[in-house]
């Protein structure tokens, strides 16, 4: 309750949010989007570069370390995919996605299907040639899937950050034995950072809400955000191309930054919270990282089972529009501490 | 010479008569109505079209909400931006006045709206200089009902509408039509096209895409020779010279034989790409059909 106060304050939705804890009215979830966990492994691994052959194996030793088993599973890799750039800093990377497909693969998925929706450039046969991305799946026999256009089913939200109520979703998303969000490790100009939680934003079908998602940012970016990952009942899992990231006027417009690591886990929230870290971004700072702590994720370090290596050897001091400079830490500290409990 | 674009929408057509987004999916709105008015504008001169046009437009005339509006498709309910598409193809098949003229009038009630609560809390609007640069009080068209105008869907109003008005009565457009004209040459970027929205975020110049440039520009086409039409059109060829997708090609082939451009050089592209066409995106093979007709007006948009 304290972090949906403190979250719709900070927002646009303060007036409501206030009228409706006046009220008395119970938290803005339903007991089945209560997924928190008590603790969150998250694992942390090094890899300087987008050599595929090294890759397989580091997604494998993440997999493994998560302990998730893909066996028999058909697995739905979701990449952020928006817009081409030479520079290859805007999009999950090409070579990433195939070694994923390759390392779910080895660990016994049934199939593996690659499916984005661009929320930004939505012609995909320009972007997945141009991107590189559709000479990978060729090459792999990987099918994809255009989530703009897919068939979709109606889909009650169970949490209530926005007024949306109701999301029609991708088959592709909704039918998956194991949904991951691969994102970039990226600022956002609007929402602090996009990393697994905001990466979801392109399952959002552009044939029935349109580009670049509108309704979405209407009813409120981080309110969206924790929506639409509240809907989510499967099993999912997250991978973080942090190998180079972007900072500054992200997701589009940054720079590349090279920091050379993966992120994996399991809860969207504590790897989200520790892609946040690794920008020298506070968590707590983003709105909604710290809502979701309440109910289904955890954004606390002590909190988050650290794996693999460690955070503080990859830590980067990611520039951040004038909006979020708020939310930034010393690359030292990192975001350590928890949430200013302000309004308890 | 075949215009193979014509031959994949017709092996690509569904039972019921309509198109699905992709050769594998149920129709949809969208689809359907770019593929019905691919195959009413070649059925002069490709065998077949005449016929799997009419079924594609019954498809269309049979699932029209009664407020004139067309839903997604596929089960999903309440009124979807492609009536804008649904109503510009009904244009070009006699008979379906009454529908076309029905989905116009829906169209004309659901234009966009100015910023709201949220977006002035973030400043997108408010503080042109720091996020984007535009004048939010002009309204186009949404995507969806309620929010904000973008290039792609005020485009194809203003088909729809345009075509409405060259094809019989209309309802009074102009002013509408006018507003949203200054929309877009509003948004238009510094290289002479469109982006989606926008020309600027946070100061950053945004470049244009070639597929927006050409719907732009067909939304504009009875302003050919302005300068800002003219600067677009000259922008088209190099805004196209690295994308050889279906759609982008295909618009272009289509802006530029409307606009007075030379379509053949992107023509034997999209030919060369459609010799190898993997079932992909069904929207985009109708605009390369279109793209690839003889003519210079292929939509009739400046003579009715």
């Amino acid at each position: 309750m304290v972090s949906r106060r403190r979250f719709l304050q900070a927002g646009a939705g303060a007036v409501a949010a206030t009228s409706m804890a006046c009220r008395g009215r119970p938290d803005p979830w339903t007991p089945e989007a209560a997924k928190k966990p008590a603790n969150s492994p998250v694992a942390i691994l090094g890899a300087p570069d987008y050599d595929e052959t090294r890759l397989v194996e580091v997604v494998r030793q993440g997999l493994g370390i998560c302990g998730i088993s893909a066996r028999n599973l058909r697995v739905v890799l979701k990449p952020n995919l928006v817009e081409f750039d030479p520079q290859g800093v805007i999009n999950t990377h090409p070579t990433l996605v195939a070694a994923a497909i390759e390392a779910f693969r080895l660990e016994g998925a049934r199939e593996v299907v690659v499916a984005e929706g661009s929320g930004h450039r939505r012609d995909s046969q320009y972007l997945l040639t141009a991107s590189g991305l559709q000479e990978q799946l060729d090459d792999m026999g990987a099918h994809y899937v255009d989530l703009n256009h897919d068939r979709v089913r109606r889909t009650v939200l169970k949490s209530s950050f926005t007024d949306l109520g109701e999301l029609y979703l991708p088959e592709t998303v909704l039918d998956a034995d194991l949904f991951v969000s691969m994102p970039k490790l990226k600022t956002h100009h609007w929402a602090g950072a996009t990393l697994s939680m905001k990466n979801l934003f392109g399952i959002v079908p552009g044939a029935v809400y349109g580009w670049p998602k509108n309704p979405l940012h209407w009813a409120g970016i981080d309110g969206s955000i924790i929506d639409i990952n509240a809907a989510l009942s499967g099993r999912r899992f997250n991978i973080i191309d942090g190998i180079v990231g972007m900072e500054g006027n992200g997701p589009i417009q940054g720079v590349a930054k090279q920091v050379g690591v993966l992120v994996f886990g399991e809860d969207p929230v504590a790897v989200d919270a520790t892609g946040a870290r690794l920008m020298s971004i506070d968590p707590w700072k983003l709105r909604y990282l710290e809502a979701t702590d309440a109910f289904l994720g955890n954004v606390g370090e002590d909190r988050i089972e650290a794996r693999g290596e460690s955070l503080s050897s990859f830590r980067a001091n990611f520039d951040v529009v004038t909006a979020f400079e708020e939310t930034k830490v010393e690359p030292s500290t990192g975001g350590a501490g928890g949430p200013a409990r302000i309004d308890k | 010479m075949p215009n193979e674009a014509v031959q994949y929408l017709l092996t690509s057509q569904r039972d019921d008569g309509g198109w699905g987004p992709y050769p594998t999916l149920p129709s949809r709105t969208e689809s359907t109505a770019l593929a019905a008015l691919a195959l009413r504008l070649a059925a002069d001169v490709e065998v077949g079209a005449r016929a799997s046009a009419t079924s594609g437009a019954r498809w269309l005339t049979e699932t029209q909400l009664d407020s004139g509006a067309w839903a997604l498709g596929d089960g999903v309910p309440g009124p979807n931006w492609s009536t804008t598409l649904a109503t510009l193809a009904l244009t070009h098949f006699e008979g379906e006045d009454g529908a076309a003229a029905a989905g116009g009038a829906w169209v004309l009630g659901a234009r966009g709206q100015g910023p709201n609560l949220w977006s002035r809390a973030l400043g997108l609007f408010l503080r042109p200089s720091d996020t984007v640069e535009l004048d939010p009080d002009l309204k186009g068209w949404p995507w969806v009902q309620g929010t904000a105008s973008w290039v792609e869907p005020t485009s194809y109003a203003l088909l729809s509408l345009k075509r409405l008005r060259l094809v019989g009565p209309a309802a009074d457009t102009r002013a509408h039509i006018d507003e949203a004209e200054r929309m877009l040459l509003d948004r238009q970027c510094d290289d002479g096209g469109w982006n989606y929205g926008n020309s600027r975020v946070f100061g950053d110049v945004l470049t244009s895409y070639p597929d927006t440039t050409s719907l732009a520009l067909l939304a504009l086409a009875d302003r050919r020779g302005e300068p800002a039409v003219t600067a677009a059109l000259e922008a088209l060829p190099g805004l196209a010279a690295d994308n050889d997708s279906t759609l982008a090609m295909g618009l272009v082939a289509v802006a530029l034989a409307t606009l007075g451009g030379d379509p053949e050089p992107i023509r034997a592209r999209l030919r060369n790409q459609l010799s190898t066409w993997d079932g992909g995106d069904i929207r985009g093979l109708a605009w390369a059909a279109i793209g690839l007709l003889d003519g210079s007006d292929p939509l009739g948009l400046l003579d009715g």
